[in-house]
């Protein structure tokens, strides 16, 4: 008989887009190739921490070596790890999962100081990546997405598609998108009809 | 389409506001029975106006933040918006609530 490995390690997050992603090169390719590219972000890592102390804010930085983010709808990170302002006192946490970052915290604060709450399961994260990055944006919401205004290291909490979203610019024409793990699929398909016209490529 | 202006998130799509009520009414300080008519009127009773209008918005597909929001219910125009403390009319000089 078959023992199942039931250790922690054995067990891997499933993508909520698994069945739905196809690669390769999607609509109205030109000479000049595809101006949008979509891949998705998993597994990652996604807890909201809620807390209105400011020396555990603090105590927090040093721990995961990220400021946060104070001003309203804007990020702060590196590759690795990224801080978003959700909202007053309240903050997405995001990075590759490779450890127990819920742990780790609850292992340094007691649940009077931090609040978390664990949403890596809930999330799927798609990455739009290109030129056209911004006009698929456009088409889905209201927000200002101009160059000039939604910058790197920007956030916006928002409706897109009539979906809600968490939008963080990580560069000039890169975005991650946040999108419900339930609603994932339909914002796929949505995603694939917006690009169709631009030529896109999913990695 | 009303475009509000949160003063966190800035202009933003309505349809990513919740509408929570009317933001002129005041919780009543006690909650003995002696107290029961300005509960009543807390609780159940609206008024109706026509023009500027003080109203608590929700920004529930942002940053979650209640807003106040200074609205022409004629023209649907929405003159100001500030945090749920701020005194919007007053803000507005020369504006009058016209209940």
């Amino acid at each position: 008989m078959t023992e199942v490995n039931t250790s922690k390690n054995s067990l891997r997050r499933r993508s909520g887009l698994a069945h739905v992603i196809n690669y390769g090169q999607f609509g109205n390719i030109t000479l000049s190739g595809p101006s949008l590219f979509i891949c998705e972000r998993h597994p990652l890592t996604i807890l909201q921490l809620d807390t209105n102390k400011s020396k555990t804010l603090t105590d927090l930085s040093n721990l995961l070596n990220v400021e946060f983010p104070h001003t309203t709808n804007t990020c702060k990170g590196n590759d690795e790890r990224r801080i978003l302002w959700l909202g007053p006192n309240r903050w997405l946490i995001v990075e590759p999962e490779h450890g127990c970052l819920q742990t780790l915290i609850k292992n340094e604060f007691n649940s009077s100081e931090v609040f978390l709450t664990d949403l890596s399961h809930g999330r799927s994260t798609v990455r739009l990546r290109g030129r056209k990055a911004r006009d698929i944006l456009m088409k889905g919401s209201g927000v200002d997405w101009h160059l000039n205004s939604f910058v790197t290291d920007n956030c916006a909490h928002t409706k897109l598609f009539d979906l809600a979203a968490t939008v963080d610019c990580r560069d000039i024409d890169v975005f991650d998108i946040y999108i419900a793990r339930g609603f994932a699929e339909d914002f796929w398909e949505i995603l694939q009809d917006a690009a169709a016209e631009f030529g896109y490529q999913v990695d | 389409m009303l475009i509000i202006n949160c003063p966190l998130c800035g202009p933003r799509d309505h349809a990513e506001f919740t509408y929570v009520g009317d933001a002129t009414k005041n919780r009543p300080e006690n909650s003995d029975n002696s107290n029961d008519n300005a509960w009543y009127d807390f609780v159940y009773l609206r008024d109706n106006p026509k023009g500027l209008h003080q109203e608590l918005w929700q920004h529930s597909f942002g940053c979650r933040c209640f807003v106040k929001v200074l609205r022409n219910t004629l023209t649907h125009e929405i003159i100001a918006t500030g945090m749920p403390k701020d005194n919007l009319i007053l803000k507005e000089k020369g504006l009058e609530l016209s209940v």
